[in-house]
């Protein structure tokens, strides 16, 4: 799903992009650059994936840098990656949640099991020695 | 030490083991001690060298632009490109106050790295005519960028075409 909306971007992108971008122009003030950058931002610092959306944001910053854009088309494109970036960033919370439940059940676990190997260990060593080996006779 | 010791304490390390290395990643995070930008120029040969030594005003000088990200996170970076001489030094905490010539802009993940090709053009002539790069961050706080410190320039004679 999400690879999809990103293939459409692109397009969309290439579409919009004119031939030979060149990155040596003025880059228009466009609030909505900072507001999609800090949503990718915020995302990838949770542990979000945003490899791909940041590849469609740079293509749209050189779009933006070459003068010759629409702007309503750049902040549709911007409200998608918005959009995208969001959503990203609430798996990676929940991925991110679960990962920390796991660590602390795993932690748990090793403790109780530390306290029964170190409490219960030697009984139950001895009596599954004696189980096996208690009908020996000492000659 | 008895046997059934022995194994216990192998045990009771093994477990410990497991434990401690499926906590560590996450207690210890992906810290990054030092965070750093890297920004540096490269010849018309993407190579560090055969910089151009002269050009003729209006001429593009074709150079490539790398730049490289530490920070821990994603980075928006811009690199302004100026125009000084030999009256100023560039600093480390103030930007340079020469000429813009032209910006680029551009977004990187954590550990990544990107050359771009890039041409520019002075625009007064002069002997020892600097082109200063430096490196800007934008930062979420203020909403705009601010200078980093980070900064590469080239020597170049400018002549006035004939």
């Amino acid at each position: 799903m999400a690879q999809q909306i990103l293939k459409k971007l692109v397009l969309l992108l290439l579409v919009l992009m004119p031939v030979g971008v060149s990155f040596g122009q003025p880059t228009a003030d466009l609030a909505k650059l900072g507001q999609a950058y800090e949503v990718l931002s915020v995302a990838s610092g949770n542990g979000g994936d945003v490899d791909g959306l940041v590849l469609v944001f740079n293509q749209l910053v050189s779009l933006v840098n070459s003068g010759s854009y629409d702007i309503v088309e750049v902040e549709n494109v911007l409200d998608v990656i918005i959009e995208q970036a969001e959503r990203i960033n609430e798996q990676a919370l929940i991925e991110s949640r679960n990962e920390l439940l796991r660590v602390v059940a795993t932690v748990l676990v090793v403790v109780l099991v530390e306290i029964f190997l170190w409490r219960g260990f030697p009984r139950l060593y001895w009596s599954q020695w004696l189980k096996r080996r208690g009908d020996w006779t000492v000659k | 030490m008895r046997q059934d010791e022995r194994i216990q304490a192998a045990l009771m390390i093994i477990v410990l083991t497991y434990g401690v290395l499926t906590a560590a990643p996450v207690l210890l995070g992906d810290r990054v001690v030092e965070p750093f930008s890297e920004l540096g120029l490269l010849g018309p040969e993407m190579k560090l060298g055969d910089y151009p030594r002269e050009v003729a005003l209006g001429e593009s000088v074709d150079l490539y632009l790398f730049l490289g990200n530490h920070e821990g996170g994603i980075t928006y970076y811009r690199v302004l490109v100026k125009q000084g001489d030999q009256s100023m030094n560039v600093s480390d905490t103030e930007p340079y106050p020469g000429i813009v010539l032209t910006q680029y802009e551009h977004v990187l993940s954590d550990e990544f790295n990107t050359t771009m090709p890039i041409s520019v053009q002075y625009r007064d002539p002069g002997v020892n005519q600097r082109m200063v790069f430096e490196l800007y961050k934008y930062s979420p706080e203020t909403g705009g960028f601010r200078y980093d410190g980070v900064w590469v320039q080239l020597w170049m004679n400018v002549t006035t075409p004939q």
